[in-house]
């Protein structure tokens, strides 16, 4: 090749750029490249970063956090600079209720897998002078103009960057010649410029994603705790918070279609933010500060009266923020990662997910292809794995605000959600199942497809029951300002239980063999999961809703797998039917509680929703807008 | 919290919780035996037993509770110790969680 300047080129210094930077020099002796890697990262921005820099992505879970911890050594600096995350927390219910009344789905003990809430500004301060000692080239306050990517093996990539101000630049980073532009040949070009998307622009690269939704979000300079929005005399809510550190956990307040996060950060800062689906809440009424407050006023109101004695630091907003891409690796010695590669959704918090895995990818051919040994077919592979992934976890929000009402459907959805993650994507990152050779890795891939399809199946039984239960006028004991049905506390995980077995599994380390047979058996399970979802559903919709629900589940369409035996013994006794349950079935009903089928059994509605010939009842309103369920 | 009232307070998560007859909860009945619980229901009954009591169960203890009454007695004795501010015991949780 023409002689060049660099190995790689990151184009962008944020969390992404940083950490594959330092992941490049740190995996570097380990894949016996030689001589060293030349890895150089171009960033606006300057130093010195605000600590609480208002960035969004703070809060990381599993994969994120075992990418950060154990994979770049930066556990002890997480455990001491930033915040320890108890896991996720979700209260359901209209945020009108009150917020004691409203189903509360979570962690009962700080998580023995950890993860944390992650202050952007002084992370990235420190992964910047990380980068500098492990010998990476940052060059700061420069920007990437444009990319000429070369396609042929014997010709560097071509990175044009401009400089951007003459402040805050230290000798140690000057540019090459010291004029306002540059150009920098490299072998690799990697994409880390977050959502301005260099490589996807240039490419068209970008594909729509199916969900539709906005964010808007408020940075202050105050703690705003969850339990501050709880009256003192709420002894049994306040109670079950044993140790005082329901606050450090993600909350979110889940109502119709929406959701509003509530983030701790360092030195007292909070991140609150609103994700509202297109489809329920149009994005002009919280587009602007002011409009958010008042969206909050009618929507969240103890938390916008607590809100309104505190000021805002700064205010931002995201339109239609969802995008996937078509391609985000390429042999031709090209690769976007973090959110220049694809953004789905905040829910559950997975941008550092995506941001270890395509930082992992990226990495891993990179270092292939220094020791001359990248080889198309896993390049074509890794690159199914994270654009799949990202169409994956559409699904899993895309429908996701009809549940986000119903404690105990979303109590249900989460336990899919987190069985589903746990089971599949978070074993394959962390167990490194990404680093095998393409032959070894192709059975991974056909596996992962069962999973997606398996996905997508107890995500339509899950937003079926959701949409039913929405149009149901409510039972008998329920009134507006009843205990919400279910469980008032949904442990998540709940101990004993396999959903929990599988979490402290994620932390013990397997063989690529291993990984692979535990994946198969929990087919099974999602199989058995998904008939439970099924059980639960037709036990709490009305009897004349089954066939609907057949119909909208693809249940009547022969895409659940059914055990009828299952539905025979659910109108037995308690410890009959405990009996032959599986174990995946004790698990949900003990999360999310019971409800009996009353005058219907359960086995008849099966066969309601079963029965292909029978239309659908005319007499109940097909709920697709947000017509039918701001009447809740 | 009085003893009456920590008592249908355990005779309504039971009842709730495992689709028991409240009326057919009694001071003396085991909870083994005569209401048919097994292990893991006695694990999710202390999980629940937590927005009464505001405190971490010593595992040692609540494994030999086996009636009703022993129930009603640990719920007591919790809240007391609650109170006076007894030591419990410690969560595992990662250094730094410190409110």
């Amino acid at each position: 090749m023409t002689q060049t300047d660099f190995d790689v080129v990151i184009c962008g210094g944020g969390l992404a750029g940083l950490s594959l930077a330092l992941q490049l020099r740190q995996e570097q002796p380990v894949n016996g490249v030689d001589p060293i890697l030349r890895v150089g990262v171009v960033e606006r921005t300057a130093r010195p970063l605000p600590p609480a820099c208002h960035k969004v992505g703070e809060s990381t879970v599993e994969m994120g956090a075992y990418y950060f911890d154990r994979m770049l050594g930066l556990g002890e600096s997480l455990r001491e600079r930033h915040l320890p995350k108890n896991g996720l927390r979700f209260f359901c219910g209209p945020g009108t209720e009150p917020l004691a009344r409203r189903s509360e789905i979570g962690p009962v003990e700080f998580p023995i897998v950890p993860s944390y809430q992650i202050d952007r500004g002084r992370f990235e301060t420190e992964l910047r002078e990380r980068c500098e000692d492990a010998g990476v080239t940052l060059l700061e306050g420069w920007t990437v103009d444009t990319i000429d990517l070369s396609d042929c093996d014997d010709t560097p990539h071509r990175v044009h960057l401009r400089h951007l101000c003459a402040t805050g630049q230290s000798s140690a980073t000057a540019p090459p010649d010291s004029s306002s532009s540059a150009t920098w040949h490299t072998r690799w070009v990697v994409d880390a410029s977050g959502r301005r998307r260099l490589l996807h622009k240039q490419l068209d690269l970008r594909r729509p994603s199916a969900q539709t939704a906005s964010a808007a979000w408020f940075r202050v300079a105050e703690r705003v705790r969850v339990d501050e929005l709880v009256p003192q005399d709420e002894k049994p809510w306040h109670s079950r918070d044993i140790d005082g550190t329901r606050w450090l956990s993600t909350v979110h307040l889940m109502g119709p279609g929406y959701w509003v996060w509530l983030i701790p950060l360092a030195d007292d800062f909070t991140s609150i933010g609103i994700v509202a689906d297109a489809a329920h809440h149009d994005f002009r009424e919280f587009n602007t500060e002011a409009r958010a407050r008042r969206w909050l006023a009618t929507h969240e109101p103890a938390l916008a009266e607590r809100m309104d004695a505190v000021a805002t630091e700064d205010f931002r907003v995201m339109h239609d923020f969802s995008y996937l891409t078509e391609r985000a690796f390429s042999k031709h010695r090209w690769a976007c990662v973090g959110e220049a590669a694809l953004f789905a959704d905040p829910l559950y918090s997975p941008g550092s997910d995506f941001l270890g895995l395509s930082n992992s990818i990226a990495a891993r051919l990179i270092l292939d292809d220094m020791r001359g040994a990248l080889d198309e077919e896993i390049v074509n592979q890794l690159n199914d794995v994270l654009v799949r992934s990202g169409e994956n976890f559409v699904e899993v929000v895309r429908e996701a605000g009809v549940t986000f009402p119903h404690g105990s459907i979303f109590g249900a959805k989460t336990w899919w959600d987190f069985f589903h993650y746990w089971t599949f994507l978070a074993p394959y990152f962390i167990q490194g199942i990404y680093r095998l050779d393409a032959a070894e890795h192709r059975r991974f891939l056909e596996l992962g497809s069962t999973y997606r399809a398996l996905n997508s199946s107890a995500q339509r039984v899950l937003t079926a029951w959701a949409t039913l239960k929405s149009s149901s006028p409510p039972r008998g004991s329920e009134t507006p300002h009843a205990q919400p049905a279910g469980r008032p506390f949904i442990p998540l995980p709940m101990f004993p239980s396999i959903l929990a077995e599988r979490h402290v599994e994620l932390a013990k380390p397997a063989t690529p063999d291993e990984v692979y047979a535990k994946m198969v058996d929990d087919v099974e399970l999602s199989h058995q999961f998904i008939q439970e979802l099924v059980v639960h559903a037709l036990s709490d919709l009305p009897p004349e809703h089954a066939a609907q629900f057949g119909q909208q589940s693809g249940l009547a369409a022969g895409d659940v797998r059914i055990d009828r035996d299952r539905f025979v013994v659910e109108s037995q006794s308690r410890r009959t039917r405990l009996a032959s349950t599986p174990r995946i079935g004790r698990d949900l009903e003990r999360a999310v509680g019971r409800t009996r089928s009353g005058e219907l059994p359960l086995l008849d509605r099966l066969d309601r929703a079963l029965d292909t010939s029978q239309r659908a009842t005319p007499t109940i309103e097909q709920p697709q807008s947000s017509g039918t369920l701001t009447h809740l | 919290m009085t003893r009456e009232e920590i008592y249908s307070e355990v005779v309504q998560i039971l009842a709730d919780s495992f689709e028991l007859d409240a009326a057919s909860i009694k001071l003396d009945s085991t909870l083994y035996e005569d209401l048919d619980l097994d292990s893991i229901d006695a694990v999710d009954i202390f999980v629940q037993l937590r927005d009464l009591t505001g405190r971490r169960p010593d595992p040692e203890v609540a494994k030999q509770i086996r009636t009703v009454d022993e129930l009603v007695t640990f719920v007591e004795n919790e809240i007391a110790a609650a109170e006076r501010g007894d030591p419990e015991p410690q969560p595992q949780m990662p250094p730094g969680a410190g409110t």
